[in-house]
């Protein structure tokens, strides 16, 4: 009788938290769970436009962090509920194709954000893509830390945090190509790199990061693929490894990274702006819905930050704006 | 005589298998690369291992009563949410806030028992559940953006720097020495043992196997707990993610330094050198400059290596005690 009474209330709290009025029903999927820092911002931008256009809104975490399979699952669920719109996350190129296709000729809206299919358009049939261009954006940050690079010889270490997914590798596979290019341009230095794995925990990335630099004190810089590596401050002070001698670039504003910015120890990180992932798919289906408009491709992971913009940056950082 | 005693009883203890291949890596690394066995590199290995030592002690002493958890990498990140909600929200003393973050941690050990004892459900099964819903707990609780570590916070006497250490590491010694001594000199010790090894007969002989397993359970959490606040407060963050993964990762040290899955064997000494092992090995992949693709390859075939390792020798010790008695 109890478990009778509780299960009624849960049914009603869940019925309540469903907006009424809510004229249309949109839905984004990613392949992380709950725990991913980086999606509360995404989720923020979400919920923000969902409040101001009055839509009702749900951001699908997967129960298992990089579950493909679970992440289509619910994909294939939504479209064959008939949800106004979709937003999803594509780290895979193939997969999603046919689920995406379908929910396409059912007329429901569908939008990549975060992450797309590395062939854009052309891999998928998704209407636009509001994200980052992970390649270029590894490529521009190589670019721009290079400028830092010691005179003489150059040793670099690339952060994959996680092989085989297309993030890591798109963005990894960006700083390689600039490499690969300013070796060709300054034929007078030795340039060369290690690529590690070097994990998805701050903890152990910093770990990594320190045992390499330790055992091979010629690196002169660091490349993360995510914000990881900002984990890596606490033990090169440990090391002795002045503020400057390693190079540090990474991805997404965090609280470390900032925190590591203002020490010294990162110098250089590009802001995907996910506030703007969240928010502007969200948008756009309801244009779409509402007045027949099309779905356009925005770049939102342009934005270099350097130690000296995190003061002015600081702010919006609390407010989990970017 | 005297001598194959002395071996059988070396190569029964749980975690010689582990000892030796850490002694092996040891040496032999030492050679192929001069700079794996100096200060500065044991300074790095040793910065993160209390950590994990203490995870993997916790889960050593819960598998030795027969018990699995699978909740012990979201209990490392909801231990210091709860704790920083407490110190930057509330204003409460960090020692409060602490002993409140274990708190939190320890009832979360208190529930996996319930359910797991009283439902006579499978821990593997209780703790996986647990694992979801307390990673949700610490997403909920802090929003997702958990406060900020003040930067004026008192946190030396637990992760300050005594020359090339950290003081976690005393606090990680003076631990493993206390459930070390339970374990091996205490009433309470042999309960856990006698548990593990065989319930029934351990319930025939008077002992409450039901307080046993949930002192383990909450022992478990509290030092997965405590080993998060130790994280935040040394990488001066709390992310929702902390631990994520941990779990396989001190279940992996633990079955390494010689805890059975079966429960009944195993030791606080095996937990800290198969903790340690695993470390090395993740040290000696970096410094080796494996091939990122490669390297969970690795860890996994050298977890793989030292547990047919334990097996054999557990094996070789059980054949001199058949040819003693012959």
């Amino acid at each position: 009788m109890n478990i009778m009474k509780l299960f009624l209330a849960m049914c009603t709290v869940v019925l309540i938290s469903v907006p009424a009025s809510a004229k249309y029903k949109f839905s984004v999927l990613t392949q992380v769970d709950t725990s991913n820092t980086f999606w509360q911002g995404i989720k923020r931008g979400m919920d923000d436009a969902c409040e101001m256009l009055d839509v009702d809104c749900q951001l699908v975490f997967n129960q298992e962090n990089g579950n493909l399979q679970m992440q289509l699952t619910n994909l294939e669920v939504l479209v064959e509920q008939g949800i106004d719109g979709i937003s999803l996350v594509i780290v895979e190129d193939t997969m999603f194709d046919e689920a995406v296709q379908k929910a396409i000729d059912a007329g429901i809206p569908v939008i990549t954000t975060n992450v797309d299919d590395s062939e854009g358009a052309e891999g998928n049939a998704r209407l636009a893509f509001v994200g980052q261009d992970l390649y270029q954006a590894g490529y521009e940050l190589a670019k721009e830390l290079s400028k830092q690079f010691p005179e003489g010889d150059t040793h670099v270490l690339l952060g994959l945090s996680a092989p085989g997914q297309n993030w890591a590798e798109l963005r990894i596979g960006g700083v390689r190509q600039f490499m690969e290019e300013y070796k060709v341009a300054n034929p007078n230095k030795k340039v060369t790199w290690d690529t590690i794995d070097s994990g998805l925990d701050t903890s152990v990335t910093g770990q990594r990061i320190c045992a390499y630099v330790q055992g091979h004190p010629e690196t002169n810089a660091y490349f993360d693929a995510g914000f990881w590596g900002s984990g890596a401050g606490e033990c090169l002070r440990d090391l002795g490894i002045k503020p400057g001698e390693l190079l540090m670039a990474m991805f997404d504003l965090v609280d470390i990274t900032m925190d590591e910015m203002d020490k010294g120890y990162v110098h250089l990180t590009i802001d995907q702006q996910p506030y703007l992932q969240g928010y502007l798919p969200i948008l756009q289906m309801y244009l779409m819905k509402e007045f027949g408009l099309s779905a356009w491709d925005v770049n939102t992971g342009k934005a270099l930050v350097f130690p000296s913009d995190v003061k002015n940056i600081r702010k919006y950082i609390d407010m989990g704006v970017r | 005589m005297f001598s194959k005693n002395k071996i059988k009883s070396l190569l029964s203890r749980p975690e010689f298998s582990s000892l030796a291949i850490f002694l092996f890596l040891l040496i032999t690394f030492t050679f192929v690369n001069d700079r794996f066995l100096n200060s500065r590199n044991f300074m790095v290995i040793l910065a993160t291992y209390p950590e994990l030592a203490l995870v993997a002690l916790g889960i050593t002493i819960l598998m030795i009563s027969g018990e699995f958890d699978l909740s012990v990498g979201s209990v490392f990140a909801v231990s210091p949410i709860v704790t920083m909600i407490l110190i930057v929200d509330y204003e409460l003393h960090i020692v409060i806030a602490i002993l409140l973050g274990l708190t939190a941690a320890g009832f979360i050990g208190f529930i996996n028992a319930l359910i797991t004892i009283k439902f006579k459900i499978p821990s593997f099964i209780a703790t996986l559940g647990m694992l979801f819903m307390a990673r949700s707990i610490a997403v909920v609780i802090s929003g997702g953006f958990p406060p900020s570590v003040p930067k004026d916070l008192p946190t030396e006497w637990l992760v300050g720097r005594v020359d090339m250490l950290r003081v976690s590491i005393f606090w990680l010694i003076g631990i493993a020495l206390i459930c070390n001594f339970v374990l091996k000199k205490t009433n309470f010790g042999s309960w856990v043992y006698a548990t593990g090894e065989n319930p029934n007969a351990a319930k025939d002989l008077g002992i409450n196997t039901f307080k046993v397993k949930t002192i383990c359970f909450i022992t478990c959490s509290v030092l997965a707990g405590f080993a998060g606040i130790i994280q935040s407060f040394r990488i001066k963050t709390v992310i929702t993610s902390l631990g994520a993964g941990l779990e396989l990762q001190a279940i992996a040290s633990a079955v390494v330094g010689g805890a059975a899955l079966m429960g009944g064997v195993g030791s606080a000494f095996g937990a800290l050198i198969g903790t340690f092992l695993l470390s090395i090995i993740d040290n000696i992949l970096i410094l080796s400059r494996v091939d990122g693709n490669w390297f969970k390859f690795a860890v996994g075939a050298l977890i793989v290596i030292a547990v047919i390792l334990n097996t054999f020798t557990k094996n070789t010790a059980d054949k001199i005690r058949l040819k003693d008695d012959e």
